[in-house]
């Protein structure tokens, strides 16, 4: 097993209480990982996700070694999405927006999503969308809206998932500020992915939830079981989600 | 049932059967020997090989030649599965037979791939064909528009005596829709490759063992992960005999 620091580039919170975070942080060190991106698991439904972003990272403070939260907000709510999403990451110190349009119900196209891009951009922040999933959040949609905000940095959450995963290796490879994440993405396309983009625009990440933790081991084997070397591999396991956060010591 | 395999006890243990691969034709990966060394490193004793991506979208012929050569030069290793692509008509069904009678023991369907829909007419006099074979259907399923969970279920109700295995359980965005569809009709089975272990283990629960086949979709996946992720699921030694070989070797030769 490799000794590397592994970080999940991508997990959710559903409890939000003490006793959930001090049970996920077992899961996941049992596991051998260390620290995880958080993001909302049922916020995304609520209309009202400024309380969920105050729970998560309220959750996530009580661990701040290990928990890295990511805030979540909707462009139906226009302006307020954008002053929400400063809020987060200025008040309540979240790493990065989650977006999940399926859930959310909306098109990457929609018309407050550019302000939503370049605030999150103008703050620093990365921006983890769930990809994949057709029709709303395809990785070609997504990657046109990184075409649109090459200063904002956008990581596909799925790099395509099963039947789109060339589309996702495609847009990355035009594209310096598109991330793939290899959760849930089939073996053969991450062995692609680092072929043809590198180890460094690709990062780990599992989906897991405290919840529902045993997602990790498959994730994580897999980019274990890649032919590559040691340095690589602990690029993608961790390395790169903290350079991408700016908090590599 | 005539002629039924059975799943051997070697070495003090049951072997293990791998429900899907692909294998590639000369020059495509996985070559067949990489494959065999991979299943001999994982303990696997049989796969079901089918062909790959251009052999099951045009070149059928040609990818069931392949098949049938590493099945007779493997016999003990390998349990091969023809594809044909239904929009070539009698021609997919003489392509059948002509596997099945050279010792292919399934079909594979790919909707996306061979470009029609589940529910189409066009499946229909294949999936006839393998009722009077008496072989089992496996089907992609997961890829809208053409290969979701419901749509197999729909043609599954029609012909119960033919048994489906529904391939990756309807990953990546319609496992919602796997344990529903399935409840539907008893002759249909999951297939465990790419799908996230708690969605198995929520089938396993909720249908049994005996509903499930152990896959790894090499080359697309990788056996190692693939095995690791089903065996993590906690079952009674009978129950994992099932998922990893029996359940499968039960739908093999039923006339």
């Amino acid at each position: 097993m490799s000794g590397a620091t592994v970080v999940d580039a991508h997990c959710h919170m559903s409890g939000l209480d003490l006793p959930s975070a001090e049970k996920f942080i077992l899961e996941l060190r049992r596991r051998g990982v260390s620290r995880a991106v958080i993001s909302t698991a049922g916020g995304f439904h609520d209309w009202d996700y400024s309380r969920e972003n105050d729970l998560l990272s309220a959750a996530s403070r009580r661990a701040p070694e290990v928990f890295i939260p990511f805030c979540t907000v909707n462009p139906h709510r226009g302006r307020a999405a954008v002053s929400e999403l400063r809020r987060s990451v200025e008040k309540l110190g979240m790493r990065g927006l989650k977006l999940h349009p399926p859930r959310q119900s909306f098109s990457v196209f929609h018309p407050y999503i550019d302000e939503i891009i370049d605030e999150a951009s103008g703050l620093g922040v990365p921006v983890l969308f769930h990809d994949g999933t057709p029709p709303l959040s395809t990785p070609l949609q997504i990657c046109d809206l990184a075409e649109n905000h090459r200063d904002a940095l956008i990581i596909l959450g799925h790099s395509g998932l099963n039947d789109l995963w060339r589309d996702a290796i495609a847009g990355a490879e035009r594209l310096d500020n598109v991330i793939l994440c290899t959760c849930a993405t089939p073996f053969i396309a991450i062995r692609r992915m680092v072929e043809r983009l590198g180890a460094d625009r690709v990062v780990y990440g599992s989906d897991a939830s405290d919840g529902n933790p045993s997602v990790v081991d498959f994730n994580l084997n897999k980019v274990r079981a890649l032919e590559i070397g040691e340095e690589d591999k602990a690029r993608i396991l961790g390395l790169n989600i903290l350079r991408i956060l700016n908090l590599l010591d | 049932m005539a002629n039924r395999m059975s799943l051997d006890r070697e070495g003090g243990r049951w072997g293990v059967v791998d429900g899907h691969c692909h294998l590639g034709a000369a020059g495509e990966e996985p070559a067949r020997s990489e494959l065999l060394s991979e299943m001999d490193a994982r303990g696997v004793d049989r796969a079901v090989i089918c062909p790959t991506e251009r052999y099951i979208a045009v070149y059928n012929r040609e990818g069931n030649d392949y098949i049938m050569e590493a099945v007779r030069s493997h016999p003990r290793r390998f349990i091969g599965f023809a594809t044909v692509n239904p929009w070539y008509g009698d021609g997919a069904i003489e392509e059948l037979e002509r596997s099945i009678r050279s010792g292919l023991k399934g079909l594979k369907l790919h909707p996306f791939l061979q470009g029609f829909h589940l529910t189409h007419e066009v499946a229909r006099p294949i999936v006839e064909a393998c009722a009077a074979l008496g072989i089992p259907v496996y089907v992609h399923t997961g890829t809208p528009i053409s290969s979701m969970p419901f749509q197999l279920a729909e043609l599954a109700r029609g012909f119960p005596e033919v048994p489906f295995i529904m391939g990756h359980m309807g990953h990546s965005d319609f496992w919602r829709d796997t344990v529903p569809a399935a409840s539907r009709s008893e002759n249909i089975y999951l297939e465990t490759s790419l799908v996230a272990v708690s969605l198995i283990r929520n089938a396993f629960e909720r249908l049994g063992a005996g509903r499930l086949i152990f896959g790894s979709d090499v080359p697309r996946s990788s056996l190692a992960c693939e095995l690791e992720k089903v065996r993590a699921i906690e079952m009674s030694e009978e129950e994992r005999r099932k998922v990893f070989g029996e359940n499968l070797l039960s739908l093999l030769d039923r006339r």
